[in-house]
């Protein structure tokens, strides 16, 4: 009996995917070429950030090219200046970044529409100066009054290698111009830093974390496809 | 979908990531500026710990007492960060309020390389101590005979900076 059960489910998973189109050979006649380009945008979110934050400024172009099918070369370039005020440390980096990748598009548009929700990896180098603006020489002890140190003392070179995972999606709000977001997971490679402490942000790559090599950012974004050419996408 | 389910998970993922960040707190086990770790010794018998009694140590430009007439072998007191001498007065038999005078002072000359050393974001800059040197005065019917630097270079509290033979 339990046989014929797992026998009879068995047969039943081969009709599960039994499409009565499928099965006949039908040609779609109607073929929709798919617009191919350039893509260019800027971050809206650094902008906004420059406004609200105090010591931060920042600004972000980005660009992207249709390849392949759903294969994208893309790219940001952007500069930045971030603060990261501690309990103990307030210090500053400034510098520019820029970022060069691919990008996957894992949704199925239906003709006619281009969005995007894509993964993508990207490799990001910056050149960039930490100000070490202030600080404390930190003692347990309750005795002494505690020692201040007041900057600003600059140090300038200092550059930093990461790979970045990043999702995210762009829709088609009107023609040709899209909206998007995405969020990005950084692993730092290797960076140089000054001589007597660590790069403790780094443009582009933001807060970077004193126990593991990894990192985070976001992006909202506004951008405009200038369609090249159109190719049948079959 | 399943792409696209995988994708909205990992992005919840992220998100999660960037509220964490363990690392914002100076944790007490982190060696931040170390204390001068001084003992005292027999200046009969070096060998062997003599504690000095009701010892109390004051540190002199800040006026601050940093140990308060106590018998111990061992002590531990803050060298200054922002200067390189530190000066203290050592009473040995320190009087207690009202009572009969029989202390025993002696004044001593910390005088070192302060350097600062980073630690974390969360601790900021520690100082370290390099080639310690300590005078006293008098040299002469002083209460202390011989002061020894065992360790030149302060970077922690593990083992004695200082012998003191009294």
């Amino acid at each position: 009996m339990k046989q014929a059960i797992t026998f009879i489910f068995t047969i039943s998973l081969l009709f599960l995917d039994y499409n009565p189109v499928s099965a006949q050979v039908v040609v779609d006649t109607i073929s929709y070429k798919e617009r191919y380009g350039i893509r260019v945008g800027v971050d809206l979110s650094k902008p906004i950030r420059t406004l609200l934050e105090e010591d931060y400024s920042g600004v972000e172009i980005m660009g992207d090219y249709r390849v392949y099918k759903n294969y994208y070369i893309a790219a940001e370039l952007g500069n930045e200046k971030i603060p990261f005020d501690g309990d103990n440390i307030r210090v500053s980096s400034s510098g520019s970044y820029i970022k060069l990748g691919v990008d996957y598009n894992a949704y199925e548009n239906w003709a006619g529409m281009e969005n995007m929700i894509f993964a993508g990896l990207r490799y990001g180098f910056a050149t960039f100066s930490q100000t070490l603006e202030e600080y404390n020489i930190f003692a347990i002890n309750p005795f002494f009054p505690p020692t201040t140190i007041e900057g600003p003392v600059e140090s300038s070179g200092l550059t930093a290698n990461w790979l970045e995972f990043i999702i995210g999606l762009k829709v088609e709000v009107l023609p040709n111009l899209y909206l998007g977001g995405n969020v990005q997971l950084k692993s730092m490679i290797s960076q140089v830093s000054p001589s007597n402490m660590d790069n403790l942000v780094v443009p582009g790559f933001n807060r970077t974390n004193d126990i593991s090599s990894f990192g985070v950012g976001y992006s909202y974004n506004i951008s405009y496809l200038i369609p090249l050419f159109r190719r049948a996408n079959n | 979908m399943t792409g696209i389910k995988f994708l909205l998970l990992s992005a919840f993922l992220v998100v999660i990531a960037v509220g964490c960040q363990k690392d914002d707190i100076c944790t007490p086990t982190t060696q931040t500026t170390p204390m001068l770790r001084i003992s005292f010794f027999d200046a009969e018998d070096p060998t062997v710990p003599k504690p000095a009694s009701n010892l109390l140590v004051r540190e002199i430009f800040f006026d601050t007492v940093i140990v308060a007439r106590e018998t111990s072998a061992e002590i531990r007191i803050p060298l200054r960060v922002d200067v390189g001498t530190t000066e203290y007065e050592f009473i040995l038999n320190a009087p207690v309020e009202g009572g009969t005078d029989e202390s025993s002072s002696a004044r001593l000359t910390f005088s070192y390389d302060p350097q600062e050393v980073f630690v974390n974001r969360a601790c900021s800059f520690k100082v370290e101590f390099r080639d310690l040197n300590v005078t006293f005065t008098p040299e002469n019917n002083s209460w202390i005979s011989s002061i020894t630097v065992v360790e030149e270079n302060i970077e922690n509290e593990t083992s004695d900076h200082v012998h003191i033979y009294h």
